[in-house]
């Protein structure tokens, strides 16, 4: 600290009272004390009157009370009650918002399987029914969906929609470059052509499902084509025990 | 004297027009605003101090802050009203107050220490008068009867901190001088009753 600096302390703490610095200290204790001298009595009542007459008048609004001071615990209770009572309310709008947004979207199936799996089985304890993401592969949903033949003789989707059911890269080759009607199922040749193992990987679990759909006479004696879709079907299934 | 931690409840009260708040906010304000108003040589102090307040009033919902604010507040609109004042009195072009002052004429009286205990307000003003500049004047003024910082003097005389600092040092550095040149007449006006004595 500089010379300069402690003469500029020096005199604030003169100012302030805390320093003795002979007559100028004096003065400024008595210059305090003299310029400060109340108004008298009468004046002191005259000005209070007037102000609170204009203060009551500008106090339409005022929320506190006039009457005696608050405490501060009662004070910052009822702000506490206050925030908590606003933020309940705005919790209270988002869940409602999301419930509906997202009951909405369950309803018709829009949400992705990891949300509408939860939201279906949550909403089916209070007895809303949801679709379930397994739904799509039971029933008459998986008929509505087109199929391509795969050359193990199983039809497998023609997914365009996500990963589920894409096939390994060599058997996806195969199957884009073969027309549809150069392969139909019809033309599978039976037991002797079953694909190895590997290639019946690509028939998935979707492929399976998709037969066990399909609809089948039984009351029709079995042919070519039956035998054939069964060998394809258990070639299918001995990919399906290798496959995680 | 500071309202303290009940400042809150006291502006709220004051706010709905509670009459026990404007008394604390009055009894609190009112001689530190005289002293600043008798200090400068205002006319009428007390008048101008009713109406320092009757502006408060009307002007306390724009306030926000915390009792440093609102004292600090309180002397800028009375520092507002203070040189309104200063402009009309000039336009008026009244004679200057140290020519009217009673024992102008009259030989200066010899300082005893026992007298500062009776220094007027005329006393203390003819010494302001004759030693300090009126920004330093504002500035000593503020701090020693306002009880304000550095910092919101210089917010209320609009200059800096450091600026506000000079003036404050070399206001009491004239005062320190005239005290040590004049050690046994320090003030240019003494009050008729004490020449009496």
């Amino acid at each position: 600290m500089t010379n300069h600096d402690d003469r500029a302390d020096a005199l604030d703490r003169l100012l302030t009272g805390e320093a003795d610095d002979g007559a100028l200290s004096a003065f400024l204790a008595q210059a305090r004390s003299s310029l400060t001298t109340p108004a008298d009595e009468d004046t002191a009542q005259r000005h209070l009157a007037e102000i609170v007459e204009v203060a009551q008048e500008h106090a339409h609004t005022a929320p506190a009370p006039a009457a005696t001071p608050t405490t501060r615990v009662g004070r910052w209770r009822r702000r506490a009650a206050q925030v908590l009572g606003y933020t309940a309310t705005k919790i209270a709008l988002g869940v409602g918002v999301a419930a509906a947004a997202t009951g909405g979207l369950a309803a018709t199936d829009s949400l992705p399987d990891a949300v509408q799996g939860p939201v279906s089985t949550g909403a089916s304890y209070i007895g809303v029914d949801f679709p379930h993401p397994n739904d799509d592969l039971e029933g008459s949903a998986v008929e509505d969906l087109p199929t391509l033949p795969s050359d193990d003789g199983s039809e497998r989707w023609d997914d365009t929609r996500g990963a589920e059911v894409d096939p390994p890269a060599d058997q996806a080759d195969v199957t884009d470059d073969v027309p549809a009607d150069e392969a139909p199922v019809d033309e599978v040749p039976a037991d002797d052509d079953a694909p190895p193992a590997d290639e019946a990987d690509t028939g998935t679990d979707t492929a399976d499902t998709a037969d066990e759909e399909a609809p089948v006479d039984t009351d029709a004696p079995p042919s070519d084509e039956d035998e054939a879709r069964d060998t394809a079907d258990d070639a299918a299934d001995q990919g399906d025990t290798r496959t995680p | 004297m500071t309202i303290g931690p009940e400042f809150d409840d006291v502006l709220a009260a004051a706010r709905a027009g509670g009459e026990w708040a404007w008394t604390r906010i009055y009894n609190d304000l009112s001689g530190p605003l005289l002293g600043y108003l008798r200090g400068h040589g205002a006319e009428d102090p007390e008048g101008l101090v009713g109406e320092v307040f009757l502006r408060i009033t009307r002007s306390l919902e724009s306030f926000e802050g915390d009792e440093d604010g609102f004292r600090s507040w309180v002397f800028t609109i009375a520092h507002h009203r203070l040189i309104d004042e200063r402009r009309k009195r000039s336009r008026r072009q009244t004679t200057p107050i140290d020519d009217v002052r009673p024992g102008n004429d009259l030989p200066p009286v010899e300082a005893e220490p026992e007298a500062l205990d009776h220094l007027t307000t005329e006393e203390i003003r003819a010494l302001f008068d004759a030693v300090l500049t009126e920004d330093q004047r504002d500035v000593l003024l503020l701090r020693l009867v306002g009880g304000l910082t550095i910092a919101e003097v210089a917010e209320i005389v609009d200059r800096t901190e450091n600026a506000t600092k000079a003036l404050q040092r070399r206001g009491l550095r004239s005062l320190e001088r005239h005290f040590e040149r004049n050690p046994d007449d320090p003030y240019p006006y003494s009050p008729p009753e004490r020449l009496q004595e």
